[in-house]
């Protein structure tokens, strides 16, 4: 079991309690889901796309 | 009110996050998955729903657990956790449906205090990525965590 550390800025407002590590992650390329929200995503970014700097 | 979020269980990797969601109608488990893009490798998707029967998430269900302040805290805060494992990376963010992009945009403004501590948002825009600001509308979301 490993506990997330709550971080400074979080101090007064959250509470972690406990953190429990799945033993495996599952294949995104299994999931339908998955595939189509990254689908959708990269849509976006192709029609919309942003510069490497944009936080500069 | 603030005050907590839900406890959180990880995967191995750090793409993967499950909680429930507990309140009027049961306890939901939630999922929030990070997806790598190929095409873009500064930038990873988010999905985010309850976990249906077949282990699929589904962001179309509407739990209405009377919790959503905290569910959103919750996700943010994965969201922070994230991207201290990923440093300099963007997370896309984009609702299932148009009115699940405007919910998120009233989290983001309604949590502005807190989210804007750690985290930059861009916003797209008139087909732009532009910093977030309170009162406009967006389409998509770009998270990705403050430089200090």
């Amino acid at each position: 079991m490993k506990k997330i550390k709550k971080p400074d800025w979080a101090k007064d407002i959250y509470k972690i309690k406990e953190v429990k590590i799945k033993p495996t992650d599952p294949n995104p390329w299994d999931s339908p889901y998955l595939k189509a929200k990254l689908k959708e995503g990269q849509e976006i970014l192709r029609k919309y796309p942003f510069p490497e700097n944009l936080s500069e | 009110m603030y005050d907590n979020i839900y406890p959180i269980e990880e995967s191995h990797s750090k793409f993967q996050f499950e909680f429930y969601s507990i309140g009027p109608n049961g306890k939901i488990k939630k999922r929030i998955v990070f997806i790598k893009d190929i095409h873009r490798i500064d930038t990873f998707h988010i999905g985010f729903g309850d976990v249906n029967e077949e282990d699929e998430v589904d962001d179309l269900s509407v739990s209405d657990n009377k919790d959503s302040k905290k569910i959103l805290l919750t996700v943010v805060f994965t969201i922070h956790q994230f991207l201290k494992v990923f440093p300099n990376k963007y997370i896309l963010v984009h609702g299932s449906t148009p009115a699940r992009t405007r919910l998120y945009q009233i989290g983001i403004r309604n949590h502005w205090e807190i989210i804007s501590q750690q985290l930059e948002i861009y916003g797209l825009t008139k087909n732009k990525w532009k910093l977030f600001e309170q009162g406009v509308s967006y389409n998509a979301f770009l998270i990705k965590q403050k430089i200090k």
